[in-house]
Order: C-alpha cells, then structure tokens, then sequence
C-alpha cells in the first residue's frame, strides 16, 4: 500500500495517497482534473496537453505529477487554465465535433466529457481534415483519422498492454495519423483485432464497427444526410458560439441513455474469464466494454470476447423444443419435451439400472447448472456417471497437482504470473489460446525484464519472443523435466529449506530420478545437454517461477505423469506458496474449472470431495434431504468411457448439455456410432449441433447473455454474470430446465434463481462456504477456496498443504513410451489445436462473418524441411492427411 | 501451408475446421490415469495432391503482418517538433501537434 499524503489542491486540504498521479489523486477525493489522453491503464501519456496545472511557479502536467507531502497546486492559476484550454483548442482543431449525430455520444466519450467540464466558449483553430481517408478494412473496427486527436492511448495499449506491437504515430510526419505496421490497412497488418485500442479511444477515431447506425436518435441517418446537418451547425456555431451546440449534444447524450443498456458479463470463449460490460440497445449488441476493473483482464480482450457475439441472435439459434419422430425431428412444447425426458430417464433407470445412464455436464454453462447436472445425476438416478470436457483437457493436469500440492486448479493468480522473475510455457500456445495472458507475459518480458522459456513443439508467437525456446521431441517433456530436476539436486539447486519444511517423499523422489541424467534427457528429447543445463540454471536461480502449462502437455498418453513432472519440478525448486510462482495448467473454456469445482466428475461431489469418502457422502446426503444409501459410492465414467460404454451398449441413455462430444471427442468415428446405438440421448444446447443430430430430444437453452450465474476462470476466480438480454423465443437457461426435469422426476427443488443454487452449494460444500452472489456483486470475484466469512484464496499454499500432515509430496515417476508413435508408413506426427480467431467447433465463432474473414480455412502446416522434399508448390488444403485406421 | 511455425516430421492442423475434422484421425489410445484421449500423439501420413486451391489464410491475415515495436507513444518526438509550443503559446500547426 502506498503511504498516506497531504496536498494543497486549490487552497484546500487533501490527504491520500502518495506517489499517485495527480488524476487520480483527486479522482479519488471527487475532484476532476481535465484530462483526455490519461488512463489509468496506460499511464501518463503526456500528448493532450489538458491537464495543466500550477506547482511552484511552473506549470505540470497533472498526469505525470505525482503526489507528494506538501505539494501545492493550482489548478485556477491563469496560466494553467489558459493552458489547459489551448489544449483543448488544439485537439478540437483534428477532430471535427459533430457529437450529436455521432455514434460515440453516448455519455462515455472522454472527449466530449472533458470539452463540456472545460466549458469552451468557442473553438480557436478551425478543424482541418487529414488528407487520409477512413481505414474501413477491419471488419470489426474503423479508423477515422478526421477524429483522430493523435493522444496515443491506442498506441499505447497496442504497444504495451496486449502487446501486438501494431500501432505507432508518426509524430515527425506533415500530418501525423496512428499507423498499422507503419503504413498499412488494418486488416492488412498484424493486427490481431483484440479491440484493446477501441477500449482506450477516448473519442470515436477508433470504434466498433457494431455501433454504426444503432446508437442515438440520428446516428442511423446516412452521411448523405449527416454533412450537410454538420455544416449548417458549424457556420451557426461561429456566430451562437459553441455552448448551445455543446448543450444540445448533451440533450441527444441524455435522450439516448434509456434504450442503452450496460451490462457486467464474463466472455465464453476461454478459460481467462474476461469481464466487461455489454453494451445493448434490445438485442442488438452496440459494444463490449472492458473496464480496468475487471479482476482477470483489466481492458483487455482477445478478438473473440471483443467482437465475435453474433451467434447470440444468429438465425441458427434453437428457440423451440425438438422430438425425433421417425427420424426427423418436429417442435415440441416444453411440456411435451421435458414430460419425456422426465420418464424415459426414469425408465432408463428403473429398467437398466442408475448406471446406464451419463451425464455430460457444460463447460460453458454456469458453476450452478453444473451443480444441477451432478445433482439429478447423483440424487435423481443415483449414479456418478457425469463428466465434463475437462476430461478431453486438463483432467490429466488436476491429477498431477492432486498428487502434488493438493488442489486442482491454477496455484496463483494472473497477477503472480506477471510479477513472476521467470515464466516457463510447457506445451501451451498461450498467445491464440489465452490471449490476455499473453498480453501479461509479454508485457512483463517487454516493460519488467521478467524471463520467458517456452518449451513446444510448434514455433508459436510466444516461442519467437521467448529468452529460451525449445522443441523437444514428441512425448518426451517428463524427461527433461525430470532431468532438470535431477540437476536442481546435484548442483545444490533445489530448495532445500522449502523442502525440508513443506515437502514429504524427498528422498525416494530423488531416487526415482537416477535415470535422468542430462546424457539420457539429450538423447530422448533431442535438446542438446547445454541448453538443458542453460534453462535449469535460469529456473534454479530465479527467486520465483510460475510454470504454465496446456494441451501440449495434458492430451497424452501420459498426461497425467507429465504434468505431475512438472508439479515435482516446481516443488523442488520452491516455486510454491510464494507470490509469483506455482503451476498454472491453462483452462480453456470459460467454466471448464467450475464444471469440475461444480461436481461434474465421475468421481467427487462439489468441491473436490470423493463419492466414497463416507463423511462427503453423508453430508451431501443431509444438505440434499436424502438417504446417504441413495448416493452412490461407485466411481462414475467419465465422458470418454461413457461413450465406449454406449458403443458396448451399457450405457443405454446420456443427457449432455452445452458440448459437442460428436466433434470433439477423439476417433469421430467410433463416437458417431456409440450415439447411434443409444436407447435415448438429451442434447441441451443453443445450436442444433453435431451432436444433437444424434439426439431424441433437443431442448434450447440460452448462452450466458441471457441468464445470470457465475463461472470460474482458471484463476479459480469465481465471477458474476447477469442477464444483458431476455432469453431468445422459446429457448430458456439451462438451470431454468434442469429445474423443471427434477420437478417432473418428483424433486421439486423451486429454484427461482441461481442465486439459490449456490446458496445450497456454498452451505454444504466447505470450498465454497463463503461465496455468495451478494459478495460477488459488479466486479466483484472470489477465488476458491473460500472461507465461511468471505475471506478467499487468490495465493495458494502460502501456510501450507491440503494433504493430511499439511505438506506438499514429491511424486517418483517413469517415463513411458507414447501410445502412439510413427512408424515407416505412418511416419509423420500430427500436432493440433486451437487458432486465435475460432473457438472449437467453431459453434460460436462460426456465426460471426468477419471471423471467416480472417480465418475461412483449415489447413495442414507443413514444415519447410517437408515441404522441400515433399512438395513443390505453397499450400495443403484440407484431406490430405490420413491415419491407420484405430 | 509451408511454414517454420513446425519443424521436421511434425504437421499441425487446426481443430475448427471440416466435416469429420481432426478427430476423424485421432485415436481412442488414452492417459490410464484419468482417460484423456491422447489427441496429440498421432502418427499421420501426407499425400500431395495435384490440386491448387486458392491460400487457405488470406494474405491479409495477421500471421503475414510485420509488427512495428517500440516503446509506446514517443511523446519527446512530438515536442521536438518545430511547429509544437508549450502551452499556453499559440501554434500554427494545431492539426499536427
């Protein structure tokens, strides 16, 4: 915390704290202090020339000045106000105001704030365009250099918070304007359209393309219109004065406030949890709105949570119940449709048994409609059979963490990764797979120094800009992990102390570790000794590390014992339980953790407490009104088994909600005819997906914008969402038709909102005693575990271990060789995942046009030593790659 | 796509697109500890076809843009400028600086 100050602001005594930028020293007393180019994000920029104030004689921007003890400042000095309106004046000459046909109008316009707080009776230098026309191409975002008052926020952001290093301003230049790669198009540049310069423009230069035509009364008239309109007032203005013009564009700013509607969401798409507000006027989503008070993002977004929400009323959406009849579906009411779910489920069970039926719970839907999935799972049919696509992820991750250090989720927070000495990225292609956290970790490397060493496969945006990059060769990653661990030990390396005091099995793990001496770890991983000895020495001197790590790691045959290699890794060396260090296994989907934190495994209630643990049993059994013999104590299957047991016909029925198992699942083909050979099958979900062309029943549920709930991020962060707009047609949030099924199946719960829900969940399950949606309200979030009187665990392990003796365990391992490896015929190995601007199926993504604009195609990357021998020309479309038939 | 994103006998395919899509090549060969499919250990054979289709990234995409990185906003340059005057002085290049 900073220590307190007093200042002398205009006569007047103010205490707060010191070493703040002036701005935001007087924000926080209710002062305003004109300001157009600063940021709180950003810093002091230093260009608008706004913020004049007086300090002993000299004049100082108020955005750099930082407080001091006894500083005295004026602000009504003569020559600061005088100052402060010639920048003004200078900015008004490069942008021309026509606020009340302008789409920006809309009460959150810095400029046009600070020009009314400024009171400016008339404009001395006259606008004068730029001889540049507006950059169009982007189709998510336009450039219109005739606003542009060249203050650099964008640039800023672009250059040092998402760090795309895209923008620049060409001060030096006749007529200065924001360039794209120095001079290029923006579509045609390396912007990776993440809205962060959007976010921070303080005028309408830069601006959602989705706002054109929707936002006030004139907005939507054509430019045809709108110009003449403009000169006519700008010819009265000279003559009026600017203040009525000003004052009536203050009226059209207030006369549009009741059809804007801003509302706090949390974005779908992956595992960051980016919070923002949604801009609506109806349905029509204007804007997405980050604020520096969004816990995980601050301002950032990624071109998905950005830009790419049109699936929300896309003409796709499934707004009305479906039964299968002879092959084909037909709408149903929701009567009809839940009435035979209701007793098919039930005859499912009676008839085969609680275990022929599986769950599959959303990792898109909220922490409470996971709850629910478990509950009916658990309490109504009686079997642990319920799963989520955690298991196609970071299952294998949880369990190197479970036998590690305890808990299954990230060790720390975003901001330990940032503040972090080094940051280690196994298998994880942060930069397209979770873009706001490689904005941190760039950001760090760039503006802090910290040290990145990207261990991969695939020379990935994060590799280019690492300290150390590495390709190991397929499947060998335990073994230099374990081998850099061998080296903590023999060089007097590992932390000792650290291990001494938190660390059980010390001496037998470091036994395990005789075969991987730096001679083995060469030969198999195909990285040379020194570059192994240079990555130990960075990791064993460093004072903190966080090691990140993903799919690259976890979807193998031995996921589970890497990623523990890992966990031993960082335990070795104490990067446990201090701020900036830990693992961080990367969720990629917006509640992939909570699903699981949720229930939605085979095998633990809410909260990570197992099925046969007695005492969990009995007191799920007390919280829920049951029996404890009505739940079962038999580990469930999880997803993937479910499937191969449908296939075996032994599971006869599954329910699955929000997921697309038809597609993502591996071997398509084996899962296509497993659902086919079902007795029955649920698809609960807002799109008529692949996998609900197999299903009985169809039912529509509502994506996050139409409901409220909470998700967690891989944060463990535990977030708000509310309803930005009412469920589309027919089709209703999910908790709202789990609900209804277990009335139908006789358990009337009468949730009437999920507020409830997690009122049930928090007052049995002791991880999550103390959430409550009146502590998570606004920006508010709560990272697990939490206790009863709120206090939450951002920093794990900072006292200690959840094992029994309260230690942390070294976990001996052997490496094995891959399932799966080439062979003469099948003699290349096939790497795969996720690109920036799509999302998995592309379900969501795939509504948006301007997502096929930047990414229309799969394609197969070739690597240049392939592609010599291989092949003559550019480009591999897609079939034309093929396997051995599994 | 020829590229050095991937080296050697590695390929890499993205997992949005087509019609099984990837999982029509990955296997049921799986973690023992907790049923993870290895999707990522999957052994493929190329066959070139003749065909030439048109780029599967448009040019325009991101992935061709050359990054311009500096500092941030290099304010001392505007103040450089001839034309830029502390205010409260006047200027005659508003527009610029």
């Amino acid at each position: 915390m900073n220590q307190p100050c007093t200042i002398i602001f205009d006569g007047e005594k103010l205490t707060g704290n010191a070493d703040e930028p002036l701005i935001d020293f007087l924000e926080s007393k209710g002062i305003a202090l004109p300001n157009v180019c600063y940021h709180p994000s950003l810093g002091a920029i230093e260009t608008c020339d706004a913020c004049w104030v007086e300090v002993a004689g000299e004049l100082k921007r108020g955005c750099a000045l930082r407080s001091q003890e006894g500083m005295q400042i004026s602000s009504r000095h003569p020559q600061a106000v005088a100052a402060r309106h010639e920048g003004m004046d200078r900015l008004l000459s490069k942008h021309e105001l026509y606020c009340t046909v302008c789409e920006n109008n809309n009460g959150d316009c810095t400029l046009h704030n600070t020009m009314v707080e400024m009171d400016i009776p008339i404009q001395r230098y006259e606008f004068l365009p730029k001889p540049y026309p507006k950059d169009t191409s982007s189709p998510f975002y336009t450039y219109d250099p005739d606003q542009c008052i060249l203050c650099g926020r964008c640039v800023e952001a672009c250059q040092n918070v998402e760090v795309n290093e895209t923008l620049s301003i060409n001060y030096a230049d006749e007529n200065p304007r924001v360039l794209w790669d120095g001079g290029k198009e923006i579509n045609d540049s390396s912007c990776v359209h993440c809205g962060h310069c959007v976010t921070v423009c303080p005028c309408n230069a830069l601006m959602e393309n989705s706002m054109n035509g929707h936002t006030g009364p004139f907005t939507s008239m054509p430019w045809s219109l709108k110009r003449p309109m403009i000169e006519v007032v700008k010819k009265i203005e000279t003559t009026i004065s600017a203040k009525p013009v000003t004052g009536l564009s203050e009226i059209d700013s207030a006369w549009r406030q009741p059809g804007l509607k801003r509302t706090k969401t949390v974005c779908t798409y992956c595992g960051v949890g980016c919070s923002f507000e949604m801009w609506t006027r109806d349905r029509h989503i204007l804007k997405v709105q980050p604020s520096p008070e969004a816990p995980a993002n601050g301002i950032s977004t990624c071109v998905k949570g950005k830009f790419a929400w049109d699936f929300v009323n896309s003409e796709k959406r499934l707004t009305t119940p479906l039964i299968r009849e002879q092959g084909r579906f037909r709408e149903a009411s929701w009567d009809e449709a839940l009435e035979l779910v209701a007793q098919r489920l039930l005859k499912t069970r009676d008839t085969h048994g609680p275990d022929s039926l599986g769950f599959i719970g959303s990792s898109k839907a909220s922490n409470e409609e996971a709850y629910l999935t478990q509950k009916i799972a658990r309490l109504i049919i009686g079997t642990n059979s319920v799963d989520n696509s955690s298991r196609y992820c970071q299952n294998p991750a949880t369990k190197g963490l479970f036998r590690t250090v305890g808990y299954g989720g990230d060790a720390g927070t975003i901001k330990d990764i940032e503040q972090a000495e080094v940051v280690v990225l196994v298998g994880s292609n942060t930069a397209e797979n979770h873009p706001v956290i490689a904005s941190r970790i760039k950001a760090a490397q760039k503006l802090r120094g910290q040290k990145l060493i990207v261990m991969d496969p695939r020379k990935h945006e994060m590799a280019e800009r690492a300290d150390i990059f590495l390709r190991p060769n397929a499947s060998t990653d335990l073994i230099w992990a374990s081998a850099l661990s061998r080296y903590m030990f023999d060089n007097h390396l590992a932390d000792t102390d650290f291990l001494e005091q938190w660390v059980n099995n010390v001496e037998e793990y470091r036994r395990s570790l005789e075969p991987f001496t730096l001679d083995f770890a060469e030969l198999k991983t195909g990285i040379s000794k020194q570059a192994l000895i240079d990555t130990a020495e960075i990791i064993g001197r460093a004072k903190s590390v966080c090691l990140l790590w993903a799919m690259g790691i976890t979807q193998h045959s031995h996921g589970s014992d890497t990623s523990t290699a890992l966990s031993n890794l960082l335990l070795v060396t104490g990067n446990y339980g201090k701020p900036g260090t830990g693992g961080y296994p990367m969720r990629g989907h917006n509640n992939v953790q909570g699903a699981s934190d949720f229930g939605c495994l085979r095998n633990m209630y809410p909260g990570y407490e197992k099925v046969t643990d007695e005492n969990a049993r009995q007191r799920w059994a007390k919280g829920w009104g049951v029996k404890p013999e009505q739940l079962s104590t038999k580990v469930g299957e999880g997803n993937f088994l479910m499937v191969q047991s449908a296939d075996q016909g032994d599971i006869k029925a599954m329910y699955i909600i929000g997921e697309e198992t038809a597609f993502s699942d591996a071997n398509t083909h084996n899962v296509h005819s497993a659902f086919e050979k079902l007795d029955f099958m649920v698809v609960q979900d807002i799109f008529l997906s692949r996998t609900a062309e197999f299903a009985d029943v169809v039912l529509p549920a509502c994506p996050s914008v139409e409901k409220e709930g909470t998700f967690v991020n891989t944060e463990r962060r535990i977030q708000r969402f509310y309803e930005v707009m009412p469920p589309l047609g027919n089709s209703r949030p999910d908790w709202r038709i789990l609900t209804d099924l277990a009335a139908r199946m006789g358990h009337d719960w009468g949730y009437t909102h999920p507020s409830q829900i997690m009122q049930e969940c928090a007052s049995i399950s002791p991880m999550f005693a103390g959430v409550s949606y009146e502590r998570l309200e606004g920006w508010k979030s709560l990272s697990w575990p939490v206790n009863a009187d709120g206090v939450d665990s951002p920093l794990l392990y900072t006292d200690g271990f959840p094992t029994a003796n309260g230690k942390a365990n070294l976990f001996p391992l052997k490496w094995q060789e891959p399932a799966e490896a080439t062979d003469a015929e099948y003699d290349l190995s096939l790497d795969n995942g996720r690109l920036l601007e799509q999302f998995q199926g592309a379900n969501q993504t795939g509504r948006s046009q301007g997502i096929w604009d930047q990414a229309p195609h799969g394609f197969v990357e070739v690597s240049h030593e392939l592609g010599r021998t291989w092949y003559r020309g550019r480009y591999l479309g897609k079939d034309y790659v093929s396997t051995r038939q599994h | 796509m020829i590229t050095d994103r991937v080296a050697g006998k590695t390929l890499f395919l993205p997992i949005h697109f087509g019609k099984p899509g990837v999982n029509a090549l990955t296997g049921e060969h799986n973690d023992p500890d907790v049923q993870t499919p290895a999707y990522k250990e999957t052994a493929v054979k190329l066959e070139v076809l003749d065909k030439r289709t048109e780029p599967p990234l448009p040019s325009t995409n991101f992935r061709f843009g050359q990054r311009t990185p500096n500092q941030g906003v290099a304010v001392e340059v505007k103040w450089m400028q001839d034309d830029y005057r502390l205010p409260p002085a006047q200027q005659h290049k508003p527009r610029k600086t």
